[in-house]
């Protein structure tokens, strides 16, 4: 295969064959197909014209070219568009085809901490402005419309993207926004309603009338949710029946005055999301803790460098780093040219890492995810959404286990064995993980008084198991602690 | 319009608040409540600068020579 000037894929083979491993169906417009790491959105004709028209304009290339938009171009091989047109939208046989750069961790929002979410909002309010003075509007507002590269947010629906009529002043998506933004950010700022609480249960957000019931009542006249959360509220128990007509079009008399009220209301739709927005300096019990074992920690130099050697010896590629916490190690495989996903269960922490890979544009995607409970598919049959373990199984050269295991071992119950085993699905190539023996005080700290329980675990058991899966090719003490580091790769099965 | 007629209906004797709440047309209200409001505020600055053209312009008219600074 070989990439285009876009950055694109061309689809040589031989066997020319789509094998899809995702076909969407809730946008009437259109059906992506996800089929051999490509990602295709097959669009109905009755929209084609607008997608046309906006993919050959210049706000599309300049939105490309500012990473806000996902970069798309039309395919033209006649036989990859009847087979994407056979699977998606048979009875279309002149629909368009896209193709769109393929991202291929794709990531949801319950797995987002707040500031990504926040993010997320930004870019959508961003991308209206940009739209309204060509006319243009979307269609509905929400997180599942935008992926992750990296730390930068960049939106992938094109079908969401639909002319406006000039006279038109609603914004339909509006309440939506509010939904799936606004609220869910004001439940977790205000009330500690988690945002993977929140969307794995309700795929479209929240309503101000949940959030209105969580308020008591100083909260519910409080700025950043009076006009959000409790008016909106207010206003849906008043009959429906009366006022039917709410949801008819409105044309106002003149573009002008439909443009002043709509620029006004992203206006203030950006103060409320501003509002909503999370605080840089939360706490947790997570948030201390890579500090505190820093402090405790003299070895992290020695640390550092044992990591720092593995990945250079590998070379860069793409690394998984479980229990990232504040993500040290996450970051220093960025600065040395890997792309990272990093996980962590504390949503506080790995916002912290997504703010500093934000600001120093390290490739670092950090996600709200407990390795020991990771997220299944999710949707209509399970299949809308696809499972953490789906998407990670066999995607990474490397993976870093770094001062976690102890807690997957003694907190979470889990075996040894299966979670070394769990390390060979997921690396491809690579694992870097640190051996804490029952001893160590943090070992000891989080049995709670069961030593006992671990009495087996030794040094010498663990690289027994180690070896059904992998080769130990280095391994070293971590300074004076009992705790020592691993370079270990994949056995192969012959 | 919408904006008018909650108005009423905030005083009417007769307005229901039921314990039934309709998702979504609370927030529907509320923008087009607020649109409403812009509007007006469209409005009422269209008129302020039309106001201010005629008394710019009139003002030029008694004072042709005098240059806009000292107006």
């Amino acid at each position: 295969m070989s990439a285009s000037r876009e950055g694109l894929l061309d689809l040589r083979s031989d066997d020319r064959a789509v094998r899809p491993t995702a076909v969407s169906f809730r946008d009437p417009g259109g059906r992506v197909v996800i089929a051999d790491g490509h990602a295709f959105r097959v669009v109905d004709p009755d929209y084609q014209e607008t997608i046309t028209s906006f993919l050959a304009s210049p706000l599309s290339s300049e939105l490309v070219e500012r990473e806000m938009l996902i970069n798309t171009r039309i395919v033209e091989d006649r036989e990859l568009r009847e087979q994407l047109i056979r699977i998606a939208m048979p009875q279309c046989p002149q629909a368009l085809v896209l193709e769109h750069e393929h991202i291929s961790f794709p990531t949801y929002p319950y797995e987002w901490p707040p500031e990504m979410l926040y993010a997320a909002g930004e870019l959508t309010l961003d991308l209206m402005e940009r739209l309204l003075p060509e006319n243009l509007v979307l269609k509905d507002a929400s997180p599942y419309n935008i992926l992750y590269r990296g730390p930068k947010p960049v939106f992938i629906d094109l079908l969401s993207i639909e002319k406006r009529a000039v006279e038109d002043s609603t914004w339909l998506a509006y309440a939506q926004f509010t939904r799936t933004f606004i609220c869910p950010l004001l439940a977790d700022k205000y009330f500690g309603v988690r945002l993977d609480q929140t969307f794995r249960i309700y795929r479209d957000g929240l309503q101000p009338e949940q959030v209105f019931r969580m308020s008591g009542m100083m909260r519910k006249l409080h700025p950043a949710l009076l006009t959000s959360i409790s008016l909106p509220a207010l206003l849906s128990r008043m009959d429906p029946n009366r006022y039917q007509t709410i949801y008819q079009p409105r044309q106002r008399r003149s573009a002008e005055l439909a443009s002043f009220i709509l620029e006004r209301q992203l206006r203030g739709l950006r103060r409320k999301l501003k509002a909503a927005k999370p605080a840089a300096a939360r706490k947790s019990s997570w948030a201390d803790y890579e500090e505190q074992e820093a402090q405790k920690e003299r070895n992290l130099p020695a640390k550092k460098t044992f990591v720092e050697r593995a990945i250079k010896e590998h070379g860069p590629g793409r690394v998984l780093d479980i229990g990232c916490n504040r993500g040290y190690f996450s970051l220093l495989a960025a600065k040395a040219g890997c792309s990272v996903i990093a996980i962590d269960q504390d949503p506080v922490v790995v916002g912290q890492l997504w703010r500093l890979a934000a600001q120093e544009k390290l490739d670092v995607l950090p996600l709200v995810t407990d390795i020991t409970r990771p997220t299944a598919g999710l949707g209509w049959r399970n299949t809308e959404t696809r499972g953490f373990l789906d998407r990670a199984r066999g995607s990474f050269q490397c993976v870093l286990m770094l001062a976690v295991i102890h807690h997957m071992l003694v907190t979470e119950r889990i075996p040894l064995e299966q979670i070394l085993q769990l390390a060979a699905e997921l690396t491809t190539d690579m694992l870097i993980i640190e051996f804490v023996p029952p001893d160590d005080s943090m070992f000891r700290l989080i049995t709670r008084g069961n030593d006992r329980l671990y009495e087996y675990l030794n040094r010498e058991l663990f690289e027994d198991l180690s070896s059904k899966y992998f080769v130990i090719e280095r391994t070293e003490q971590v300074g004076d602690s009992g705790r020592r580091l691993y370079q270990m790769r994949r056995a192969r099965v012959a | 319009m919408v904006s008018l007629v909650f108005l009423h209906g905030s005083v009417h004797p007769g307005l229901a608040l039921l314990f039934y709440a309709d998702p979504g047309s609370g927030m529907l209200i509320w923008q087009l409540a607020t649109a409403a409001a812009l509007g007006l505020l469209f409005y009422a600055r269209t008129f302020l600068r039309k106001i201010r053209l005629l008394r710019q312009t009139r003002a030029l008219k008694q004072n042709p020579e005098q240059p806009a600074a000292e107006r």
